[in-house]
């Protein structure tokens, strides 16, 4: 683990290097471009905790008992740590902070034309607050007991009594952290909505305004109305562990089911709060990279606050064994397959976008795509999990791991890969290496598949997925079982090696790499109208005035295949 | 909007647009989105509390031997914090009109907030020393966490409120505090009554 | 504590009326009460923004160009 714990050290220092003023100037800007920097550098930094800690429960599970080199024996206890940690991690330290508050801070004032979020010293305390709920997730690891080991989902009673989880402290850290790192998003999601509706450029109605910030906003909404209950589920559980309350234990006459309709009650809605941002990225890149206007803006639009309607009604699909009322079992279901329908119409609007366009496979462009193949197979795996009765036999098996995977993967790293590489020269004002681009790509999309598709068929063959050592099982050893988990093991490792392409593409390029121009992708939104990078007050020649929607390509009359959003009509003589 | 009726090709850098644009003030705005995900939170204690109400076996809710909670005596203290929300309404009222009466009403509605703080403090010791704790029963701990959370609520309304008087008093309010205080304030007065009736019937 | 646990039974009250019709209620309201709260907000946006639209438009000519 100490090796991850330095590596999060090592970027915070080489980004203040990196930029002019101290470290304190650094962590105590109101600058939205600083803010989202911040949050992007740090959701990095937790990404290889979460990919250390995979690295050593993968080891573990395919080769049990093994030394992992790097990291030493992984106990039972240590297992149960290790798993639980890079779930959440990944969900909340890094697919939220990339995706939402990375990429919200930084293109929601640049896309919708203003100088600053509405709140700036609101958003820095937002940073602050996730930094030190990070911070603590990580230091949970090293008090006695060690990290809470209660999977992600923190169900009761394991997690509600210092004697069942054997992590006391560990357990109120992680609780503390999550509970922490929400306040820190309500801040940020505040900021969102406000800036959105009251700092819009002149003349930018609401139509005009880009995807990927509807999108943003949407999940913001989203999330900010879901969260309260799991807050308050998380303060009782907190009573539970600390003050000896029995809310959730059922030994003192609790309910431990109620902690999963609270937890889910967010939990659900939370997968569309990251899918929302990653479906519009993707919209972004394909249409500058097909040189077309985006298929259905309106329906876009539509079909995401649809999704987010329907998200509230589907959370107890997560609970079809825990014991509630089959009735409402069969209410589930029907919501579930229901919300696969706005979804698989995104999917076809993106299609329809790609129809007829010019298409050029930039990097960017290269993981829109994948992310598009790779949701959709989440996307159809969910169905079978989503019917309640083929959901009795999945329950807890590798398929439902592979499924929210295919989904997880292309929303976190496809979806933040596609806007790192889409936005760099903007953020960092130069250009990244396209050839290593695609390497890593190639390098991260073959191995991804051959992780997962494995685990889907380790799934259908009952493979359940709480298991420290298989060897204890005779029945989940038959004949290949074992293979399949040693292929996915060495095709995390061919992951995980392939990142380090990345990682040097991207710092060689932001300390070596060509200077970007204001435009280089020939892109309409407002963001490409300022300089790369931006400096503080993002538009040094004025704000700009907004004349059109965003994704005026190819229009007939004019010679450019680009329409910047800030050149009015009164200049025909071009064609 | 009207900033661009010139049509000029960039605006001029430093001109104050968020208050050309902004549709309701930026305070009443972020309030607003702040108070429906503190409403959401209450939902999700009271329904916690009302399912585990509803699962308990018949005969122990309230445990036998436990202290009822006061429902008469703390008819009081709501009939204060409504009061103290409709004396805000109308303080909001006057300074509308620019009424410097504005001023004490705020003041008003502080006390009364004040009063019914204080008398929920006074009960809940009343409480605690007839044996109700929080983990004395399900009934306690889920009325001291509830009741709590909104006590602390009305505590910090109560905070932002006086600094709003002051600025009042001192003639240096321009708005934005004073309607984000308020919105905030009307959140904690009408969750009152909600919980009011779940919990102490 | 004692009396606590002997009267402790989490299961007890599953099939009884009242405990089915607390976990329909509250699904209901747990699930709504965001949709209500949001909507009326962006209903409310809605109206406050049409009317400063109109405002606008009956004090200066329209921003947007007219392509």
């Amino acid at each position: 683990m100490s090796t991850a714990a330095h590596a999060d050290h090592g970027h915070d220092h080489a980004h203040a290097h990196h930029e002019p003023g101290f470290v304190e100037k650094y962590l105590w800007s109101t600058d939205h471009k600083m803010i989202a920097m911040q949050y992007l550098f740090t959701g990095m930094a937790m990404a290889l905790v979460g990919g250390f800690t995979v690295y050593a429960f993968r080891m573990q599970l395919a080769f049990p008992g093994m030394s992992v080199p790097g990291y030493g024996r992984v106990t039972a206890t240590d297992y149960n740590a290790l798993v639980t940690t890079h779930g959440s991690v990944m969900i909340f330290w890094v697919a939220m902070p990339v995706l939402i508050a990375a990429l919200g801070n930084y293109l929601i004032p640049l896309m919708i034309g203003c100088d600053d979020m509405v709140f700036p010293r609101l958003n820095r305390l937002s940073y602050q607050l996730f930094l030190i709920s990070a911070i603590i997730l990580v230091a949970s690891f090293y008090v006695p007991g060690g990290a809470f080991g209660g999977a992600w989902t923190s169900y009761p009673p394991l997690s509600a009594k210092a004697e069942y989880s054997l992590t006391g402290l560990g357990s109120s850290m992680w609780l503390f952290a999550v509970a922490l790192e929400f306040a820190a998003f309500l801040l940020g999601g505040i900021n969102f909505v406000t800036t959105v509706m009251n700092s819009r450029a002149p003349g930018m109605k609401m139509f005009d305004v880009p995807i990927v910030v509807w999108m943003i906003i949407i999940a913001s909404i989203l999330f900010m109305a879901s969260v309260g209950p799991l807050i308050a589920g998380a303060i009782m559980l907190m009573f539970d562990q600390q003050l000896g309350t029995g809310f959730f234990d059922p030994a003192k006459g609790g309910d431990p089911v109620l902690w999963q309709h609270l937890f889910w009650f967010f939990g659900h809605p939370e997968v569309y709060v990251v899918l929302l941002p990653a479906m519009g990225i993707v919209a972004e890149i394909i249409t500058v990279f097909s040189r077309k206007k985006l298929f259905a803006y309106k329906t876009v639009l539509y079909t995401a606050i649809g999704t987010g309607v329907l998200s509230f009604f589907v959370w107890a699909h997560h609970q079809f064994i825990a014991g509630i009322d089959p009735r409402m079992a069969n209410v589930f279901s029907v919501t579930t397959l229901l919300i696969s329908i706005p979804v698989a119409e995104m999917v076809f609007v993106y299609i329809g976008t790609l129809y007829g366009g010019s298409i050029r496979l930039t990097t960017p462009m290269l993981w829109a795509l994948a992310f598009i193949a790779e949701f959709l197979l989440g996307g159809v795996t969910g169905i079978f999990l989503g019917a309640s009765g083929a959901d009795i036999y999945f329950h807890d098996t590798y398929f439902v791991v592979a499924h929210f995977h295919y989904t997880f993967f292309p929303i976190a790293f496809i979806g933040s890969f596609a806007a790192i590489t889409y936005w760099f020269p903007k953020m960092f004002g130069k250009m990244m290496n396209e050839t290593w681009g695609k390497v890593h790509f190639w390098g991260t999309i073959i191995p991804f598949n051959f992780i997962f598709i494995p685990l889907f068929l380790l799934g259908i063959r009952g493979d359940h997925r709480r298991i420290y050592d298989y060897r204890h099982f005779p029945d989940l050893m038959k004949a290949g079982m074992q293979d399949l988990r040693i292929l996915a093991t060495i095709s995390l490792l061919v992951l995980l090696a392939f990142q380090v392409v990345f990682l040097v593409n991207f710092f060689v390029s932001l300390f070596r790499g060509p200077k970007a121009p204001m435009n280089p992708w020939n892109a309409n939104t407002l963001e490409w109208q300022a300089p790369s990078p931006p400096p503080h007050g993002n538009f040094p020649q004025g704000l700009p005035n907004v004349y059109r929607g965003p994704y005026e390509y190819s229009h007939p009359d004019r010679k450019d295949d680009y329409w910047p959003q800030t050149e009015p009509a009164s200049e025909p003589a071009k064609t | 909007m009207s900033l661009a009726t010139a049509q000029p090709e960039v605006m001029p850098a430093g001109v104050d647009r968020t208050a050309n644009r902004a549709v309701v003030p930026n305070a009443v705005l972020g309030m607003l989105i702040f108070a429906v995900a503190e409403v959401m939170f209450f939902v999700g204690l009271i329904s916690a509390f009302t399912i585990s109400r509803s699962g308990a076996m018949p005969g122990t809710w309230p445990m036998p031997g436990q202290p009822m909670l006061p429902k008469d005596a703390t008819l009081v203290n709501t009939v204060a914090l409504v009061l103290s929300g409709f004396v805000l309404l109308g303080a909001q009222v006057a300074w509308a009109k620019k009424r410097p009466v504005a001023k004490w009403l705020v003041v008003a509605a502080w006390v009364l907030g004040a009063a019914f703080v204080a008398l929920q403090g006074r009960e809940w010791a009343q409480l605690l020393a007839a044996g109700l704790t929080l983990t004395s029963s399900r009934l306690g701990a889920f009325f001291y966490l509830i009741v709590g959370m909104h006590g602390l609520h009305a505590i910090a309304a109560l905070g932002g409120l006086a600094v709003a008087a002051a600025q009042l008093l001192r003639g240096t309010m321009k708005g934005g505090l004073f309607f984000g205080v308020q919105v905030f304030w009307y959140f904690v007065v009408l969750m009152w009554p909600i919980i009011y009736a779940r919990v102490y019937f | 504590m004692t009396a606590l646990s002997l009267l402790a039974c989490a299961v007890c009250g599953a099939g009884q009326d009242n405990t089915e019709w607390a976990y329909l209620a509250m699904t209901g309201v747990v699930s709504l009460s965001p949709l209500a709260m949001i909507g009326g907000v962006a209903f409310w946006l809605y109206r406050a923004s049409k009317a400063r639209d109109a405002e606008l438009a009956s004090g200066a000519a329209p921003a947007k160009d007219p392509s």
